[in-house]
């Protein structure tokens, strides 16, 4: 239903182009902007999993490609961004193509920066409002379905020699088009297909609970939820579902254009806390996280959550399930989607803390770290949306829990 | 017929200035004060870097207060003055009208920042640090029922620690120290 | 809802909208550049005091603002010359336009002139391509408006051009600038954005990120249609609830091609025997119907939007679409108890005759290939009874 609040601000010029064959229309957006040698940047892994060459194949004779660089780090640096403006100039380029996640998207965002500013200083540029003109073109291909990056007007870069972050904030920052193409996630392994989708499930439950949130970023929320609720088992089974795939894709697209309009809350406080901390990929932190976010704010923001049974299960379940109890339901819900896919991805995609392992087969979230987890989240931007305060103690409960599969025990939670 | 072109000058509204000004001017000293007084305040000083610099206002040009951190864990008021100085965090309000919304309590913090009316211009992590001071600032200042709306939950202190550290912190709010 | 196979979808504008929402007017043109705009508006802004509440909320924000009021409609190129020899003359550099209908046309016709660097009207003229790259343009939306402020149209002296890249960068909705409205025009707002939002949603090149703009143009639409037609409390703000309604509705419209019930309407509105808004107050329910019965629409979730979430998962599922339409039905039919007839259950009630039906059809589909002058004929003639197709059967 609506919920309009006092004033709210939505904004998302992103031209999205979706389909089996996005890929094809690549040429035809760069003509329109007055670009034809594109650069293109990525990372070793993309490039590695074919998927540039589905690119430069579908660009054909029609686009040159001014050159690649598929180099780019898992935490985008400022040397990477350097490198490939020097390259960017060389090869005459005029306009950028990021094909990639979260970390290759960013890395665009600075190199694009620096050609179009025509600077060698970054940092004169950080911050929120710094640049005051339209930059190159910068077409973002996602090759994930769930960060939702490619709707956002942020980009962090690391000076590694400065041990700085560098935050850049701008409209001008978002990409000119997003392309989601069905063969761009055709071949994502089914643990990685399970975490970004939960990742995307949780951008827009939050988006939709917490307090940032308007019609706006609803209507990209609800619409998000259903397409997962209907498709992701469906891919789970049968990977190469290409409909299921594309839904996929447009759900985590969805969902980035409701969390970066109504950001997001406390799963990400404390999801981004064990990513720093541990070293846990974003998207395992959010699938078992976001029962708790719930859970926690319940008395806070029940209704909403109670609204969101219906894309989750749809109106037969809606209609069954009494007003009181669709919250509630909804967490089951989500709890039971997080076992369905530890049951279909053979227990790799974990259901609790406790249970994540790393690469070398021991518990990446080992118990004596969680103080450590509650002092990085802390000082994460994301509480400042979240309906129910949290101090450290609240940390603690949540995250012991969380750590033990346990539900939140909802008398500790204090309601001010 | 012809157009007629006017030029429309920037206006201040004096009154609403006035009162963001005065407001800004306690608040910057009783943070000064509380970080003399209440150790949650102290916790908190003591994670920003040496000499961290922190602003609250108005854009484009003010009023603001500006405060600096001093010695491990204490802070001290410098000014209303946003560009006397570099500042290492500026909360800062996109314009006058929404400054006055929450120093009238009519939009508390978290509600201004859900409505996209604060910019945080610095570090993120400093910026909850800053968050959680002013509100601990404004649960000591302001009466419950006040309080209670101008921050997101109510915390149970000790009542003497509150009654004491608050007329503490009155009294060194008001003579600067 | 369906994900096609293939889509594409864009929207440059910015929403900002309610409490103090014209105070962030310098910050935001700030944000994309501006140092300094013109503000411009018709003589009804004036009037209304809706030029006077922008300028006074953007008086303390340090921005010298250029400003030209009581702009004239009678002569829409003489206006747009003039006002784009001040903008270059005053080395504007962003556009405020606070106005109706017809004036925000002025606005892009202007802003596309100056972007393009033309000193004559040929960027106006049929068939061009309009650039990516137009300067800011902001709009302030009275509660009057239909909608295609936001919306990629640009209607100028018989020329009609349609671009994404023609929509305002920048809106901003707020209550001190939406005038007092009567209940009349309110209807009218809240109709053009019912149409906007639900043939958005409905419609055949539907998709889910359309749909973000036109679910909530929906909402609010039929919350204000219910309010209007004397169902539930009324609001204080029930003027911004249509204003917000319409913006939404011409950003769901984007630069896409006219729907059905707005092709039908426009056609009826050129014989001056009704507005365009009632037109598609008894048109729509007969558009869908018959869309739903030939198969090419599914309005199911039309009955959530519009009755809510619990009346819609209640309801079976072969009966949500009917009952939609049954909704939208009733709702104009107590709008012509309320409006004393103003709104018509039928076309018979505007004013129309039967013979003149078959000439509006064709006149209707004149610029669209895509449509049959046959079904459109028997689409008016449905709507003309105020028979129903038998969908609710």
């Amino acid at each position: 239903m609506l919920n309009i609040p006092g004033y709210y601000e939505y904004c998302c010029r992103v031209n999205v182009v979706a389909g089996h064959d996005a890929l094809e229309k690549i040429p035809g957006i760069l003509a329109g902007v007055n670009a034809s040698r594109p650069m293109i940047v990525t990372d070793p892994g993309v490039a590695g999993a074919g998927l540039i060459d589905l690119v430069t194949s579908a660009l054909g004779n029609q686009v040159q490609i001014g050159g690649v660089d598929a180099e780019v780090p898992p935490d985008s640096s400022l040397e990477a961004v350097r490198r490939i403006a020097a390259a960017y100039r060389q090869n005459d380029c005029d306009a950028l193509i990021a094909v990639g996640g979260g970390s290759v998207l960013d890395t665009a965002k600075g190199v694009n920066i620096m050609v179009s500013e025509e600077t060698g200083d970054l940092m004169a540029f950080s911050g929120a409002g710094a640049l005051k003109h339209r930059l190159k073109p910068l077409i973002a291909i996602p090759t994930t379905a769930g960060t939702g990056s490619e709707t956002t007007l942020v980009a962090v870069i690391k000076d590694h020699e400065r041990h700085q972050k560098m935050l850049f904030t701008s409209y001008f920052l978002l990409p000119d088009a997003a392309i989601l193409d069905s063969r761009m996630t055709l071949t994502l392994p089914p643990a990685i297909t399970a975490a970004t989708a939960m990742d995307a499930l949780t951008h827009a439950m939050e988006a939709y609970t917490c307090l940032a949130k308007n019609p706006l970023s609803d209507a990209s929320a609800i619409s998000a939820i259903e397409l997962i609720a209907r498709h992701l088992m469906p891919v789970m089974k049968q990977p190469d579902d290409r409909d299921g795939r594309l839904a996929l894709a447009l759900a985590a697209t969805l969902a980035g254009m409701a969390f970066s309009n109504a950001m997001v809350g406390m799963v990400h406080t404390i999801g981004h806390a064990i990513g720093a901390v541990c070293g846990v990929p974003h998207g395992t932190c959010m699938a078992i996280l976001l029962p708790y976010g719930l859970e926690y704010n319940l008395h806070r923001n029940g209704h909403l959550t109670s609204e969101l049974l219906l894309p989750l299960e749809g109106a037969d379940v809606y209609a069954r399930t009494p007003q009181e109890k669709r919250a509630l339901r909804v967490i089951v819900r989500v709890r039971e989607l997080n076992q369905s896919l530890n049951d279909i991805t053979h227990g790799r995609h974990a259901r609790f803390l406790g249970e994540i392992i790393d690469r070398d087969g021991n518990p990446a979230v080992p118990k004596d770290r969680l103080p450590d987890i509650v002092a990085t989240a802390k000082n994460d931007g994301s509480l400042l949306y979240n309906p129910e305060e949290l101090d450290d103690e609240d940390y603690r409960m949540v995250l012991e829990h969380a750590w033990d599969g346990t539900p939140l025990d909802r008398n500790r939670v204090k309601k001010g | 017929m012809e157009l007629h072109y006017r030029d429309v000058s920037p206006g201040r509204s004096y009154p609403q200035r006035a009162y963001l000004s005065i407001n800004l001017w306690f608040m910057g000293r009783a943070i000064q004060a509380a970080s003399r007084v209440d150790d949650r305040v102290r916790r908190e000083i003591r994670g920003l870097p040496p000499e961290f610099t922190f602003a609250l206002g108005i854009l484009p040009d003010g009023p603001y207060l500006v405060v600096r951190k001093q010695g491990k864990d204490s802070a001290r008021y410098i000014g209303r003055r946003i560009d006397a100085q570099p500042v290492d965090l500026a909360l800062s309000f996109k314009h006058l009208e929404a400054g006055f919304l929450t120093f009238t309590f009519r939009e508390n913090t978290s509600v201004a920042t859900a409505r996209d009316r604060l910019v945080v211009d610095g570090e993120v992590g400093y910026a909850c640090s800053v968050v959680r001071i002013l509100d601990i600032v404004q649960i000591y200042l302001l009466p419950k029922p006040i309080a209670r709306m101008a921050v997101k939950r109510y915390p149970h202190w000790p009542l003497g620690d509150k009654l004491i550290n608050r007329s503490r912190i009155y009294w060194r709010t008001l003579i600067g120290y | 809802m369906r994900v096609p196979n293939s889509m594409e979808f864009e929207c440059p504008v910015k929403i900002h909208c309610g409490d103090r929402a014209l105070n962030h007017i310098p910050f935001e043109l700030r944000a994309i550049g501006s140092a300094k705009p013109l503000v411009i508006g018709d003589e009804a802004a004036t009037r209304e005091n809706r030029m006077a509440a922008v300028l006074n909320a953007c008086r303390d924000a340090d921005m010298t603002m250029g400003v030209v009021e009581d702009v004239p409609l009678a002569d829409m190129t003489d206006s747009l010359l003039q006002l784009a020899a001040i903008y270059r003359d005053k080395d504007c550099d962003a556009i405020v336009a606070v106005g109706q209908e017809t004036f925000m046309d002025l606005a892009k016709a202007l802003n596309l002139l100056l972007s393009t660097g033309a000193d004559t009207l040929a960027p106006l003229a049929d068939g061009q391509t309009v650039p990516r790259t137009l300067n800011p343009l902001a709009v302030i939306p009275a509660a009057s408006a239909d909608g295609f402020e936001a919306s990629g149209y640009l209607h100028f002296e018989g020329h009609t051009l349609r671009s994404v890249h023609l929509m305002p960068q920048l809106l901003f909705l707020d209550p001190r600038a939406t005038g007092r409205p009567d209940d009349e025009a309110m209807v009218a707002t809240a109709l053009n954005a019912l149409t906007n939002g639900v043939e958005a949603y409905f419609g055949v090149d539907t998709n889910p990120i359309k749909a973000i703009y036109a679910r909530p143009a929906t909402l609010l639409a039929t919350e204000a249609l219910c309010v209007l037609a004397g169902r539930g409390t009324r609001a204080a703000d029930l003027a911004m609830t249509v204003t917000h309604a319409a913006a939404l509705g011409g950003c769901a419209l984007g630069g896409d091609r006219l729907s059905t019930t707005h092709c039908l309407a426009q056609a009826i509105a050129a014989t001056g025997k009704a507005s365009e808004a009632q037109a598609k107050g008894v048109l729509l329910s007969y558009v869908l119907e018959q869309r739903v019965l030939e198969g090419a629409m599914n309005v199911d979730v039309l009955l959530s939007l519009a009755g809510g979430n619990d009346r819609f998962a209640r309801t079976p599922e072969h009966q949500r679409g009917p009952a939609a339409i049954y909704f939208i039905r009733s709702l104009i039919n107590q709008l012509f108890e309320t409006s004393d007839g103003k709104i018509g259950r039928t076309l018979q009630d505007i004013g129309l005759t039967r013979s003149a039906l078959a000439a509006i059809a064709k006149s209707a589909c004149a610029d669209d290939t895509h449509e049959n002058p046959e079904v459109f004929e028997t689409i008016l003639t449905h709507a003309w009874e105020g028979r129903p197709f038998g969908c609710m059967t």
